[in-house]
């Protein structure tokens, strides 16, 4: 029974400060889509005694079978706050409204699908982090973490799992307060990382006493705050309820006989959070679970819990049916979520002030960054589209995304920007109508006519103009909402082509609507014909692959065994001056290539140093942290390859006549051979070319594009020929998680993988152990299987991209593994065998 | 010597009373000519005749009509293989006419095997497709042998527009009982060029397709790199319209017609293009205009050129065919099968007719429509954005680098003002300044 109708969510869209748009993140099988199931249940969109075996926003059937999220899923709720709880709501409200619309993202928890979480960051304001409190604070849970605070997304956090801790680990009260506040902290430390407490968004710690971390398990439908035990006992304490919750948590001890509170505990004296919240819960569950009737109805009848209807017959059996009813019913986890997440998380007016200056990409004052800023739904529409939604009809997208400025409406016309739009240029810009508005509720959409800013919406009839993402606007001047920045990459790739060759444009028409259903995704036609599908993880492509195969192209495909990408670099700076003449001989570039200081590609790709920062505080950086010549950081050329890639071509000449002429030809020639690198034709990583001089022929045309680009496509490789060159390939951070007696077994896989352990430690006040290790992407193929197989099943590994680490190993030697490497590349892409020679490149004075 | 067909040659010249006749001859077969020109001048009975050798022009498949035309030849006589690309009905202009000699060759073994057991195939019919140097073979096969009325023989068409109950490619026709369909043929070729039969292997990669002499070729591997062009197709923004001088005389009207379509289609889609006509193609040369053009689109003749092969690694531009232009534009339905083919007469044959009205109606949203097509794949290359390509420019070649006249002051001067530059080759001019 869905207790809401569309037109009461419309009707509370525009109630922008009742709206909370959130996500829930967690490290995998934490227990995110069994939480958000108890919160879905409340809104009556599935009945109460399913919640927590449904997972409603697992629509997938593979999501279900494989008890795993692939996609996250958005659902509205609707939900009425108790008038008792408004004092606690710090932030404006909408006066006289009672209702709150909650917006809600259920993300996917295996590194493999971090864009999904990524995509669900940019559209909501606040993240509940869920911690399974058995295995505690997890590689994802930080890495999640760090993007939501990157994203300016407050977090709140919930102790999931809590019956495991009682039932499973038999963990005393303190311990388990230890466990608590142990997770408390460790969550802290990543927040004070990535985070500050006097940034825009106030203060971001999470803390128990101020109501912002909440306990219980979503499995049984159980959940609270220390709000909730305080305004129990406040009236019998005389205390008010926030002052109650600071002595209900950390040493704050109380002694029931002298009836008085201490900071420092001792004889008599009990914490504060034992005595008065984890003992009455372990008094249920001893009771029920002990099937001591006697016992557990007089707690009933204490604590004021009524069972009805069928319940009622749980309650001559005890054990755990009847321990999940009474729970649930006494700590009800959808109240207890939904009003944390009300008082808590910030409403789409107050996040949105703070979040549009990382949003928008144009100037901080026009029409488009104030409609954002100030969350108003007249100014012109500014929408991003985060990912793209398959319908039920076949090839096409509902864009799913969010409406920080104006409103969006049936049938508006309106500016569609890919995100290769440039203002002013007509490139990636469509203006179309859009066909319709829609909202997304979990398994179901429904129609709604129109849409204002602060909320999540998808669209219907705007896929065909988007690849991916993008931003929908009527302003005619709006620049782009900025693009989303990934924590993984697609660096696992396949080749794929299908059974029956006459099914290969049905192939191709089905990878464009596979890189459109994933955001992270990768699909590329080589120039060889090959097909590539580039995922972030093994398991990651495995879904991709199978959904290409039944419901994108619908055709039987043949798929290669997966192959990594690797990066051509050098070692050291070129032994020789390299020249090279172009076609006509009348020119001549002189240049070298020399490595990157350690660290400048990784800020590069951070975005520390961009081709589009301002060209003398650029040089300074460079200057300040690299050492590199104030004189020479000033001229950099350009970034490659794409314009923005790690690889730098710098102007050290002195005084040489025409040389801007011949810029953009020496650029076209540097994008060139950094995309196509001369070992083996991998991107170019780390290198920075210094064109060092140049002669020119006087006469224009004859210093054209077709006699510069190949000189100075032949002059870098040349340079890279000469400076030592170098492969860099790619290597996971690789977390595994496993009982003592497993940890052997995963050194023994990892040792034969080449894997580097260089971190391992128990998880305190639990039998788990954690490994941490370095592991090359190319011995990761059949690694969780390999794992699982030796260490009985019990360990369960999350890989990550981590880093490009160099091999450093001579391609010229035969015999080395380098040039086994580089062989293979050569053959796959059917280039000539062998490394091409100096002398194809270096011209003779 | 035989392979030259002397006599024909001679009965040829002879009865169109020709005094100026070009030669075109494999560089193989160079070594014979000075015998060959002794040998046809002594056996043509008309005075003053005039030999010329031409062919340096093109690729040796297609005829060097351009360089028969300096020479002022009246006829064209080609030697060796011949990618059959030109038709002398092409136009009514063509004043030059071929005669072929294929050099002709008996059938490959497996070949002849094949069609005297021709048992493998299911399917109710198959089509013999061969090379011109087989002509003869087949011929003398056809009318003599008792073969099996499965096999149905193409036959080379050089003089004749084909009748419109005919099936035609690459140069060859066919009587067709049935529809053309992978379910009723069977497709064999017997290849002498390796080009030609890469052609036919595309083209008919959808059925059951055998080569003689036995071949290892993979149709799905072509289609695939085919595949790769027609996405760049879809891709770029700003495309150059390649026409070399030579295809333009072998296939004027054609060609005409077909970059009328074409400019149409990227018209209608909203696309930039320029037209390029060049005597020789050079990647240099297309490098000059790096900046403006993202795609090449090769208009030519020559359905073998190297240009398009499967070997052909492309540069920093991509260079397409018209085929993959017509497959990006105008295929709409991915459900049908893709029929691929860089015969520009069948390109032309199997294009929708413009819709005038239809350019019209779409007027007004052209303006809205933009460049880049949305659904592109992540194609390995850069796309327009990238490239910075300087799209607002309408031209580029020499450029007035002089920073002091002011663009008023330009206006105002008179093209008959501007001073005798610099002449001469490059490695010395006269009048050079500094
Ligand atoms: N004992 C117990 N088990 C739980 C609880 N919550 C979830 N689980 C179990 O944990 C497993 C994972 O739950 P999910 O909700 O799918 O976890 P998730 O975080 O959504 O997982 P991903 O989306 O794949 O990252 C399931 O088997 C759940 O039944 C809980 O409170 N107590
Ligand atoms: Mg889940």
């Amino acid at each position: 029974m869905v207790n809401f109708t569309v037109d009461e969510i419309r009707a509370l869209m525009d109630k922008r400060r009742n709206i909370r748009n959130m996500s829930v993140i967690a490290h995998v099988d934490h227990g995110k889509s069994t939480l958000t199931d108890s919160l879905v249940c409340k809104a009556g969109i599935i009945a109460s005694q399913k919640a927590g075996e449904m997972r409603f926003t697992d629509t997938r059937k593979d999501e279900q079978e494989r008890c795993i999220t692939i996609k996250s899923t958005a659902i509205s709720l609707y939900y009425e706050l108790p008038a008792k709880d408004f004092v606690f709501i710090k932030q404006e409200r909408e006066p006289d409204v009672t209702h709150f619309l909650i917006n809600l993202i259920d993300s996917p928890g295996h590194v493999d699908f971090s864009s999904e979480v990524t995509a669900a960051l940019r559209v909501t304001d606040g993240a509940l982090v869920v911690v399974d409190c058995v295995s505690g604070v997890c590689v994802q849970t930080e890495t999640v973490l760090r993007q939501a605070i990157a994203e300016r997304i407050k977090p709140i956090l919930f102790m999931n799992k809590m019956d495991r801790a009682l039932l499973e680990l038999q963990l005393q009260q303190e311990d388990l307060f230890q466990t608590f506040q142990r997770i408390v902290e460790n969550v802290n430390v990543i927040i004070a990382t990535y985070g500050d407490d006097n940034g825009p968004m106030g203060e971001l710690q999470v803390d128990p006493t101020k109501g912002t971390v909440g306990f219980g398990a979503g499995l049984h439908g159980w959940a609270f705050t220390l709000k909730e035990f305080a305004e129990m006992y406040s009236s019998k304490f005389k205390i008010e309820v926030d002052k109650l919750m600071k002595r209900l948590w950390g040493d704050n001890f109380f002694s029931p006989t002298e009836k008085k509170w201490s900071k420092s505990g001792g004889e008599g004296y009990k914490r504060g959070f034992c005595q008065f919240v984890l003992d009455p819960i372990f008094k249920v569950f001893r009771a029920i679970m002990d099937c001591k009737k006697d016992e557990y109805m007089a707690l009933l009848e204490k604590l004021n819990i009524k069972l009805q209807g069928d319940d009622r017959e749980k309650l001559e059996e005890g054990g755990k049916p009847l321990m999940k009813v009474v729970m649930k019913q006494w700590l009800p986890a959808g109240d207890v979520l939904l009003t944390m997440i009300a008082i808590h998380l910030p409403s789409p007016v107050v996040a949105q002030k703070y979040r549009a200056e990382l949003l928008y990409e144009g100037p901080q004052d026009d029409e488009a960054f104030l409609g954002i800023k100030s969350c108003d739904s007249s100014a012109p529409l500014m929408m991003y589209i985060s990912k793209m939604v398959p319908t039920s009809d076949k090839g096409r997208f509902y864009a799913f995304g969010r409406v920080f400025s104006g409103t969006v409406a049936t049938g508006q016309k309106a500016r569609i920007m890919g995100p290769n739009y440039v203002p002013g240029k007509k490139e990636d810009l469509y203006v179309k109508s859009i066909q319709r508005t829609i909202l997304m509720m979990g398994r179901y959409t429904e129609p709604i006519e129109d849409v204002p800013c602060g909320n999540i919406c998808g669209l219907v009839g705007v896929d065909q103009y988007l690849i991916k993402t993008g931003t929908i606007t009527t302003f005619e001047n709006a620049h782009n909402l900025r693009v989303m920045k990934f924590s993984v990459s697609p660096v696992v790739r396949v080749a794929v082509e299908p059974k029956n060759p006459a099914d290969l444009p049905k192939l191709v028409e089905g990878l464009k609507r596979l890189a459109k259903s994933d955001p992270m995704v990768q699909c590329i036609i080589e120039e060889s014909g090959e097909h590539i599908v580039a995922g972030a993880g093994e398991l990651h492509l495995e879904i991709c692959l199978k959904d290409l195969e039944e419901d994108h192209a619908c055709i039987p495909i043949k798929v290669s065994d997966p192959v990594v990408s690797y990066r051509e670099t050098v070692s050291e700076e070129s032994d020789i001056m390299c020249l090279s003449k172009s076609p006509n001989k009348h020119n001549r570039i002189f240049l070298k290539a020399r490595p990157m200081p350690d660290g400048l590609a990784e800020d590069i790709d951070k975005g520390e140093v961009t081709p589009r920062q301002e060209f003398k505080a650029r040089a300074r950086y460079l200057n300040e942290k690299y050492d590199y010549d104030v004189n020479e950081a000033r001229k950099i050329w350009c970034f490659g390859p794409e314009g923005t890639g790690p690889n730098l071509l710098m102007d050290c000449t002195k005084g040489v006549q025409y040389l801007n002429e011949i810029k953009d030809s020496c650029i076209a020639g540097f994008q060139w051979a950094t995309k196509e690198g001369v070992l083996c034709e991998e991107n170019v990583r780390g290198v920075r070319f210094d064109i060092h001089d140049v002669t020119l022929h006087a006469d224009a045309i004859h210093r054209g594009g077709g006699q510069i680009i190949p000189t100075a496509r032949r002059v870098l490789y040349a340079g890279m020929l000469t400076a030592k060159p170098r492969l860099y390939e790619p290597v996971y951070l690789c977390e595994v998680q496993c009982p003592e007696v497993a940890v052997g077994g995963i050194y023994g896989v990892l040792n034969r993988r080449r894997g580097h352990v260089f971190d391992e430690h128990q998880v305190t006040g639990t039998p788990m152990f954690i490994v941490k290790a370095y592991l090359p992407v190319n011995e990761s193929f059949g690694f969780t299987a390999d794992l699982r197989s030796n260490t009985g099943g019990q360990a369960f590994p999350q890989c990550v991209f981590d880093h490009w680490q160099v091999m450093n190993q001579d391609p010229f030697d035969d015999s080395s593994k380098i040039r086994q490497i580089v062989n293979d590349i050569r053959k796959r892409k059917g280039l000539k065998e062998g490394i091409p020679s100096l002398d194809d490149f270096y011209d003779k004075l | 010597m035989d392979k030259f067909e002397i006599e024909s040659c001679v009965k040829w010249i002879e009865s169109n009373n020709f005094n100026i006749v070009a030669l075109q001859i494999p560089d193989e077969d160079l070594d014979k000519v000075q015998v060959l020109i002794d040998t046809l001048t002594s056996s043509v009975h008309i005075e003053n005749i005039e030999f010329f050798l031409v062919g340096d022009g093109c690729s040796p498949c297609c005829n060097d009509l351009l360089n028969t035309q300096y020479s002022q030849a009246q006829g064209l006589i080609h030697f060796g293989h011949s990618c059959l690309a030109s038709s002398s009905f092409d136009d009514n202009q063509q004043a030059i006419s071929v005669f072929y000699v294929f050099y002709q060759q008996s059938l490959p073994e497996d070949a002849s095997i094949f069609l005297s057991t021709n048992s493998d195939s299911d399917k109710s019919y198959c089509l013999v497709f061969y090379d011109p140097c087989y002509r003869d073979a087949i011929e003398q096969y056809s009318t003599t042998a008792t073969t099996s009325s499965r096999l149905i023989f193409s036959k080379i068409n050089l003089q004749n527009p084909v009748d419109s109950s005919s099936f035609s490619l690459y140069g060859r026709s066919v009587q067709l009982p049935v529809p053309l369909d992978p379910s009723n043929y069977s497709i064999i070729f017997i290849s002498h060029s390796k080009a030609s039969l890469h052609n036919f292997a595309l083209y008919f990669y959808a059925y059951d397709f055998r080569s003689f002499p036995t071949n290892t070729i993979s149709s799905s591997k072509l289609l695939s790199k085919r595949m790769y062009a027609i996405e760049c197709a879809r891709n770029g923004s700003s495309y150059g319209l390649l026409i070399s001088s030579n295809s333009l005389l072998n296939l004027p009207s054609t060609i005409h017609t077909l970059l009328d379509r074409i400019k149409h289609l990227f018209d209608k889609n909203n696309r930039q293009y320029y037209t390029f006509l060049m005597n020789t193609l050079s990647i240099t040369k297309m490098n000059n205009f790096e900046r403006n053009i993202d795609t090449y689109v090769l208009c030519s003749s020559c359905s073998e050129t190297l240009w398009l092969s499967p070997e052909h690694r492309q540069f920093n531009i991509p260079l397409i065919s018209l085929a993959d232009i017509v497959q990006a534009f105008e295929q709409t339905d991915e459900n049908l099968a893709i029929t691929y083919s860089f015969d520009l007469r069948q390109i032309l044959s199997t294009m929708k007719n413009i819709d005038e009205n239809e350019l019209i109606n779409s007027t007004e949203d052209n303006h809205a429509l933009v460049l880049k097509n949305p659904n592109s794949l992540l194609l390995q290359q850069r796309d327009g954005m990238n490239r910075g390509l300087d799209n607002g420019r309408m031209w580029w070649g020499l450029q007035i680098t002089d920073t002091n006249t002011n663009t008023d002051e330009k206006e105002i001067n008179p093209i008959a003002e501007l001073k005798e530059g610099r002449t001469g080759i490059a490695s010395g001019y006269t009048h050079e300044t500094s």
